[in-house]
Formats: structure tokens, C-alpha cells, sequence
């Protein structure tokens, strides 16, 4: 009886451990960051230059914030701001991490979906004009699901290799 | 319906190597070594297959661009136990290389031996990595790959007519290798349109399907005077 | 009933088979040890050339284009061909209700559940992505002659894994309590509760019929599914109508071969005399020999039709076989498979036990080679030339070879430890009942007498209901049927000593 139980708690606790290694963790990012702030004044291809005219919408490297802040944010935390000079000094600045990712086998164009295909970025990134604090996680669970049901109501290409290269 | 294919006129190929060195460039094959060359392992999409015409002395060397047929009835794409190869609308024959499991059947199947696997992780040596083409993947090891018709190259000219907000030009789609071609030998286009080139010269009486008796529908077509052979 | 009930007492008694045939199970020779040694020893360097594969592609095979497959898909074949030895074979006796097989039909079937796991393993070796396997699964393409594979391969390795545990069932209840240990709870966690009351035997004894007959076409399917795989294609010398017939009948004559030398070997290594005797080498070698003529008739007729016809691309090939490069594998595969066991097998006096020995030996060879010849050579000569090289597989592939059969033979002495390789129960049974069975059975062939004619000739005429003619002859034959058996029947009541 006891050896059952035994096993019994290391299957339960085998389990909960991969469910919890399976799990998303966000990803930290490096500053504070406001989309509801920014988006009041600039439109999302200001930094994410690539979003209309290229595959890649782009990441904004710090030297994007510096065109605009030439020096740190007075709402940034004393810690902060020393990480904002730390960068200003840096050959190499820390960046933002990525929280999207296109696996190798599958062609992605931002062009074709923001500029041809006219979709809004929430569709995928969510409604960025309320998030108040830098995303530590994607908005949507990118699977070929998504994009093949998106594509079904749509009416475009489900042909495999119209995405995958 | 739009049916993508390609004539290649042999009287006009130079064999000069061209397309193989695009095919290559485009789709980033990597560049076999000497060795591996020697072995049957490399991966070109496009080769030059040497092929003696007529009976001695009577003889003329060709060089054959031999790629995938894309036929319009592969024997490929029926035996994949996973449905990764499979001929989509307009008659390419793709290969995704994400399905595939590297059992080689397909390899086994196809009667003109032109797809091609995996032996190993691709190297890239001395920085070729950085001339990666970023439209087309990097193949794993283990899995079969094959001549697209580089459908990459379909794909952004249709994204570009349909930004321009107009129909498809046929001068907008061409593979690398038929780009590349010097001799203009390589004519591509869609063979259901009656105005093209490629319509044109597969109705042209040098008109020649690799084992059209097969069955397998070839719509790469090659043009050929028979007649100098026989003299 | 009579037969020992397991349960009951702490130290059962034996009977005199369960003594004989449960020794091998005891008793570990030195022989034993240092051959499971040896053989572990060589699995163990075939898993590590397997990982070497695994890490550097198959570029470390000596595949290359166009010869994409090779030993791999050989071994595939042939394992898969072995492994009608036992189902098949063990079906059809049992069917047939020849008595000799009681003796047999364990070690054949265990061959065939064994091998088929290499037979199967040997795919997903040739794999370039294994990890990728689970797909014919998840997106299955069911045009595929490979996941019709799948599919007669699982459904064949589920049948036959029942078909070896049912007849099983009988002597796992007999050896619980008998040999102690860690076995006696596998025993246990292996019985299921059946203690081999004659009600659960009747069962078993129905389930085990039942199964025999679902168990043929599903063997037969298998071979043929997996000569599909290259005659589905248009490739030469592949695409040809025969393959499906032509690879069942291989698959049984190489699984005849095989049983012939396990049989000898086991016989020779267990002390097994008293239960294998010459006759059952003598049968089995008649029914090699039956299946050599098959095979040579298969073969023939494949390559004149082929010669024949004289077709370009198909010469290519043959002429490979022939003449060629693949002619020393060709023409020593017709010694192996027809010569040899032709000229050993049609004599009564070299059909000794050496003899067969022999004669299986060379068949289990040929057919390797037979297997060989048929995917390597077409895919060497295919039609259109674009690298000129022959296939000869690198180190990787042989160790892989090696390691399957012996690791194969191991997983067999490992079964040979914890049962017996001879069912017990079933050679019981014949003692006690085969020889009235079977002088009934004999008797039904007969004309009838006079005057027994009006009362049963509906009864008699029905095929192999066997149950209903026992009991119906027990009580009106009983005078016949005793001058019949003449004392061989004497003790079948009394089995329990």
C-alpha cells in the first residue's frame, strides 16, 4: 500500500514538475516601458519600422529611444536610470527581448500582412494602447493552428508552402 | 488555371553551368565538397547530366539541366507516409521540410532520381553563411529536398502585384536558374496560358518529356533536333 | 480436473515434463553466460554505432544518390519475412491439427514476436529524422504503401503478441510457485489470475482458435504490405505483380529456416532429444523443401518474364544481377536458397538433423541476399544515371546488423529463462488426449460401418469438429477406439502422477 502511494506522490510530482517547466516563464525585460504612453504620439511603425515594409516589423534597438529621449526619463527609478546610462556608454547596449519567435521553417512577412493584407497589429500582439508596463509575454500563442484558421476566414492562400519555405 | 513549367532548349544550352551555380545561390544548397561530389552526397537542386546522342560515330554530347520535373502526376508525392511532399494548385510539387521524416521513400520513387537528402547538418565554411538566402530555410540533416521552381520567388511577386494592387505579369515570376540562363535556353511561364513562350515551344515539334511513357505528365520539357543524330 | 493446480500447495508437485522442460529455466550454464557476454557485448556496439549515426546523419552510412536505401531496408525485409516462422507456421499446424507441433509452436512463436520489433526497428534506424517517427501517426497519408505498413506491422506485432501469450497462459499458472525469486512475480503480475481451471482452459483453448485463424491473413497481409512498398513504385524491376505472392512465400521458407535452426540449437543446448525428435526435423525439412521449389518457381518466374520482355530499363537491372556487379550475391543466393537445400532436403537419409542444420543455415543466408538483390540493384541502376557508384554499406551498417541479430538472439535466451521453450501444457494434452484424437480423426476419414451409418452422418461429414466426435465417440466407439490407440492412449486419464 505504502509503495504504491510512494509512487503514486513521484508520478504526481514528476508531472507538476514538467507541467511547470513546460509552462510559459515571462521573459524579463530590461526597463520600464509604457505602450499606452507612446502610442498617444507616435504611430507603432516609429520604432517597429519594419512592420509595413518589411518581413521583419523589428525590435528597437536603445539607440531608437535615445533619437527621442537624449536623456533618461525623469519617471524612470534610480535604479533604472542607471541602467539607461550604463546603455548610453555601452559600445553594445542591453536590448529588449524578443518574445516572438518565427520558426526557421516558416516565411513571416510583416509586409504582406500589415501593408497587403491590411490586418490591424492587435491581431496578433494585442491591444498594446492600455499595456502600461514593458510585455513579458506574447499576446497570442503563435501555432500554424492560428494562422491557418486565421487564413480560412480570411479566404487567402492555405497552401503549405505559401508559408512554409 | 495557372500551370507553372519550364522548356529548356538543348540546342541552345551551352552547358555552361549557370543555373547551377543560381540554384545553388538562391536556395542555399550548400556546396558539396570534391569528396562528397565523388560519393553521390551533394545536394544540387539542378545538375548537368551528360548524355551521348546517336550511335558511334554518329554521336553529339548533350548536357541535360535536369531538375524536378514537377509532374503533374508525381509518383512522389502518393508514397510519403506523412503528406510532406504534395503538388499544390499551380502544379509545383513542394517539399516541407518540417514534415518530413528522412525515410526516403519519395527519393526511392521518383523515376528521375532528382530529389535529394540530407546527408548531414549543412556547413557553410569560410562566411558563405552570410550569403544565405533569407526567403528560402536552412534543411535540417535527415530530410529530402527538391527543386521548388523557387516558389519563394511566386510568393513575393504575388505579394508585390497584389500591393501594386494589379494581376500577376508573367515577367514576375521567374526561377533563379532560368534568370540566369545567358542562352535564354530556359523559358519559364505558365503552360495553360495561350499567349506565353513556354505555351508556345511545348507544342513545338522538338517538344521531348523525359519518360513521357511513365505517365508521370513532366512539365519540364525539353526541345531537341532529333534529326542531326541520325545523319 | 487432472491438470496441477498451482495455487493449492506451497512446493507442487512436478510432473515429469514441467521437470524436463523447466530445467532450462533453473539451470544457467557456463555457455550460456559467456554467449549472453558476447552478444551483449556486440548490441552494445551496434547501440553505440546507432548513436553515432544518430549524431552525424547518414552520412556515415554508405548510402548516396540514388541508392538512398540499403541494409537498413534489407534488414527490414528480412526480419520481417522471419518473422512468419512462428505465427504462420505455428497457425497452420495448429489448424491443421498436426500433432507433431506441440513441441514446436512455442519456440517459433516466439521467434516471430522478437523479430518483428527488429524488423520494425530497422525503419526507423534508416530514418533521417527519427525523432519525426510519431508523424505516420499524426498526419498519416494514407495512399502510402509505408503507412500501410504501419498499420499490418502494429496489427500483426499486437496478434502475435496475444497468439504467444495465450498459449502461454497455461504454463505460467504451472510455474507459479515452482521456481521462486523475482520470476515468481512476474508469474504472478503475468497470469491474471488464470489458474488453469478447466473452465479458463476451455477459454484459452477457444481464444488460441479463434486467434489462429485471425492470425493467417494478417501474416500474409504483412508480407505482401511490405513487397508493396517497392512494387507500388514504377521502378525497375520493383514494379512487378508477383512481389506479393513472391515475398510471402520467401518470408515463410526463410521462417522455416529460421525455426529449423533454433529447434536444432535448442535441442542440442536444452537436452531437448526426448521432445524434438527426427520426425519433427524430418516434417519440417519435407516442408523446406516444398517451399525451396516454391521459391525457385517465384524466382524464375520473376526474372524470364523480366529477360523476356527485354525492356531497357529492367535489363539494366537484371543484367546487374546476372552478370554484373551483383552477380556473386545473385548466384550464391541461388545455391544458398535452391542448391543447397534442394540436394540435402530430397533425400530421406541426408534429411538427418545435421542435414536440415545445414540446409536452414543456408537459407537463412540466401534469403538475406535474396532480400538484398531485390532493393539494392534497382536502385544502383535506376533510370537516369546521374552518379555512377556501387553500394557497399560503411561500418555503421554492419555493426547495426550485427548488434540487431544478437541482440535478437539475446532477447530469445532471456525468454528461455523465464519460460519454457517448449509448451508444457500442450505436450501434456497430447500425451493425453492426441492419440485417441487423432485415431478418431482417422476414423472419420474411413468408410463407415454398416450400421453405424444411419445414425451419424451429418455428424461425420462436418469438418474438423473435432470436440463434437470425441464425445459423441466416447461413449458409441469405445471398443473401436481402444484396439486403435492399443495401449498408447493407455495412461490418458491418469496424467497426474
Amino acid at each position: 500500500m505504502s509503495r504504491r502511494l510512494a509512487i503514486g506522490v513521484v508520478v504526481f510530482v514528476l508531472g507538476v514538475g514538467a507541467a511547470l517547466l513546460a509552462a510559459e516563464r515571462p521573459i524579463e525585460q530590461p526597463l520600464p516601458y509604457s505602450h499606452a504612453v507612446h502610442t498617444k504620439e507616435a504611430a507603432c511603425v516609429l520604432c517597429h519600422a519594419g512592420a509595413q515594409s518589411q518581413p521583419n516589423a523589428g525590435i528597437p534597438k536603445f539607440s531608437v529611444c535615445q533619437s527621442c529621449h537624449a536623456t533618461p526619463p525623469p519617471r524612470l527609478a534610480a535604479p533604472d536610470k542607471a541602467r539607461w546610462e550604463n546603455a548610453a556608454k555601452a559600445k553594445e547596449p542591453e536590448a529588449w527581448n524578443r518574445l516572438y519567435e518565427v520558426p526557421n521553417h516558416v516565411y513571416f512577412s510583416h509586409r504582406r500582412h500589415v501593408a497587403v493584407g491590411g490586418i490591424d497589429c492587435a491581431a496578433c500582439h494585442g491591444d498594446m494602447a492600455t499595456s502600461t508596463t514593458p510585455p513579458t509575454q506574447a499576446a497570442v500563442p503563435i501555432s500554424m493552428r492560428r494562422c491557418v484558421s486565421c487564413h480560412e476566414r480570411e479566404q487567402v492562400t492555405n497552401d503549405c508552402t505559401a508559408c512554409h519555405r | 488555371m495557372t500551370r507553372w513549367g519550364m522548356v529548356i532548349d538543348l540546342d541552345r544550352c551551352t552547358g555552361c553551368g549557370a543555373c547551377v551555380v543560381a540554384c545553388r545561390q538562391e536556395n542555399n544548397v550548400p556546396v558539396a565538397s570534391e569528396d562528397d561530389y565523388y560519393k553521390g552526397r551533394n545536394l544540387d537542386w539542378i545538375q548537368l547530366a551528360r548524355h551521348v546522342d546517336g550511335e558511334y560515330p554518329n554521336t553529339q554530347v548533350r548536357q541535360y539541366p535536369f531538375l524536378c520535373m514537377q509532374c503533374d502526376d508525381p509518383p512522389c508525392i502518393k508514397v510519403c507516409p506523412v503528406g510532406a511532399t504534395y503538388r499544390d494548385e499551380e502544379g509545383i510539387v513542394g517539399q516541407i521540410y518540417y514534415r518530413c521524416i528522412g525515410c526516403r521513400y519519395c527519393t526511392s520513387a521518383c523515376p528521375y532520381s532528382v530529389k535529394v537528402f540530407n546527408w548531414k547538418k549543412p556547413t557553410w565554411p569560410d562566411g558563405t553563411d552570410r550569403r544565405q538566402n533569407p526567403d528560402v530555410s536552412i534543411r535540417s540533416v535527415g530530410i529530402v529536398e527538391k527543386c521548388t521552381f523557387c516558389h519563394h520567388r511566386r510568393q513575393r511577386a504575388k505579394e508585390v502585384a497584389r500591393a501594386e494592387g494589379r494581376e500577376l505579369n508573367p515577367s514576375d515570376y521567374v526561377p533563379a536558374c532560368a534568370e540566369i540562363c545567358p542562352a535564354g535556353a530556359m523559358v519559364f511561364g505558365d503552360l495553360d496560358d495561350k499567349g506565353s513562350d513556354v505555351h508556345r515551344l511545348a507544342e513545338d515539334p522538338r517538344a521531348l518529356r523525359m519518360m513521357e511513357e511513365l505517365g508521370t505528365k513532366p512539365k519540364v520539357i525539353y526541345l531537341k533536333r532529333v534529326a542531326e543524330a541520325k545523319k | 480436473m487432472n491438470g496441477p493446480i498451482a495455487t493449492t500447495a506451497p512446493a507442487p508437485i512436478e510432473t515429469e515434463h514441467e521437470r524436463a522442460l523447466f530445467h532450462h529455466i533453473r539451470h544457467t550454464g557456463r555457455g550460456f553466460k559467456i554467449l549472453s557476454v558476447v552478444l551483449a557485448l556486440i548490441a552494445a556496439w551496434g547501440l553505440t554505432a546507432w548513436i553515432w549515426q544518430l549524431t552525424h546523419g547518414l552520412e556515415v552510412t554508405g548510402l548516396f544518390r540514388p541508392v538512398y536505401w540499403g541494409i537498413y531496408i534489407t534488414n527490414f525485409v528480412f526480419f520481417i519475412g522471419v518473422s512468419h516462422a512462428g505465427t504462420l507456421i505455428s497457425a497452420i499446424l495448429r489448424l491443421s491439427k498436426a500433432e507433431w507441433r506441440r513441441s514446436v509452436t512455442r519456440m517459433a512463436e516466439v521467434i516471430t514476436v522478437l523479430v518483428l520489433f527488429f524488423g520494425a526497428g530497422n525503419v526507423i534506424i534508416d530514418m533521417g529524422r527519427p525523432d519525426r517517427a510519431f508523424y505516420v501517426l499524426l498526419h498519416p497519408n494514407f495512399r502510402s504503401p509505408l503507412l500501410w505498413d504501419v498499420c499490418a506491422i502494429s496489427l500483426y506485432l499486437t496478434a502475435s503478441t496475444i497468439y504467444l501469450f495465450l498459449p502461454l497462459l497455461p504454463d505460467i499458472a504451472r510455474l507459479r510457485g515452482k521456481i521462486g525469486g523475482w520470476r515468481e512475480r512476474v508469474y504472478r503480475a503475468l497470469s491474471f489470475g488464470y489458474d488453469d481451471t478447466p473452465a479458463q482452459r476451455g477459454k484459452v483453448e477457444k481464444a488460441i482458435n479463434i486467434l489462429a485463424v485471425i492470425v493467417l491473413p494478417i501474416a500474409i497481409s504483412v508480407h505482401t504490405v511490405v513487397s508493396w512498398v517497392f512494387a507500388m513504385t514504377i521502378q525497375p524491376m520493383w514494379h512487378s505483380t508477383i512481389f506479393g505472392p513472391y515475398f510471402v512465400a520467401g518470408a515463410i521458407f526463410s521462417g522455416i529456416a529460421a525455426i529449423l535452426t533454433f529447434m536444432v540449437v535448442l535441442r542440442k543446448v536444452f537436452k531437448l532429444e526426448n521432445y524434438l525428435r527426427p520426425i519433427h526435423f524430418d516434417y519440417l525439412g519435407r516442408l523446406l523443401l516444398v517451399m525451396t521449389l516454391l521459391w525457385f518457381y517465384f524466382t524464375f518466374a520473376e526474372h524470364i518474364t523480366t529477360w523476356y520482355g527485354n525492356e531497357g530499363h529492367e535489363m539494366k537491372v537484371l543484367s546487374a544481377k546476372l552478370s554484373g556487379p551483383y552477380s556473386p550475391f545473385f548466384w550464391a543466393m541461388v545455391a544458398t536458397c535452391f542448391v543447397i537445400p534442394m540436394s540435402i532436403l530430397c533425400r530421406r537419409s541426408t534429411r538427418s538433423i545435421r542435414g536440415v542444420l545445414i540446409a536452414s543455415i543456408s537459407v537463412n543466408i540466401g534469403m538475406y541476399l535474396e532480400r538484398y538483390t531485390i532493393v539494392v540493384p534497382t536502385l544502383v541502376n535506376p533510370r537516369v544515371h546521374l552518379t555512377q557508384a556501387l553500394y557497399s554499406p560503411s561500418w555503421v551498417e554492419w555493426s547495426i546488423l550485427a548488434a540487431c541479430i544478437s541482440a535478437f538472439i539475446l532477447l530469445y535466451m532471456g525468454f528461455t529463462k523465464l519460460f519454457p521453450i517448449v509448451s508444457v501444457w500442450e505436450v501434456e494434452e497430447g500425451m493425453r488426449h492426441g492419440p485417441r484424437e487423432t485415431a478418431e480423426r482417422i476414423k472419420t476419414f474411413l468408410p463407415e460401418e454398416e450400421e453405424k451409418k444411419r445414425t451419424c452422418t451429418t455428424e461425420t461429414q462436418r469438418e474438423g469438429s473435432a470436440e463434437t466426435q470425441r464425445d459423441m465417440g466416447e461413449e458409441k466407439r469405445a471398443g473401436a477406439v481402444a484396439e486403435a490407440v492399443a495401449g498408447a492412449g493407455a495412461d490418458a486419464e491418469g496424467g497426474n502422477k
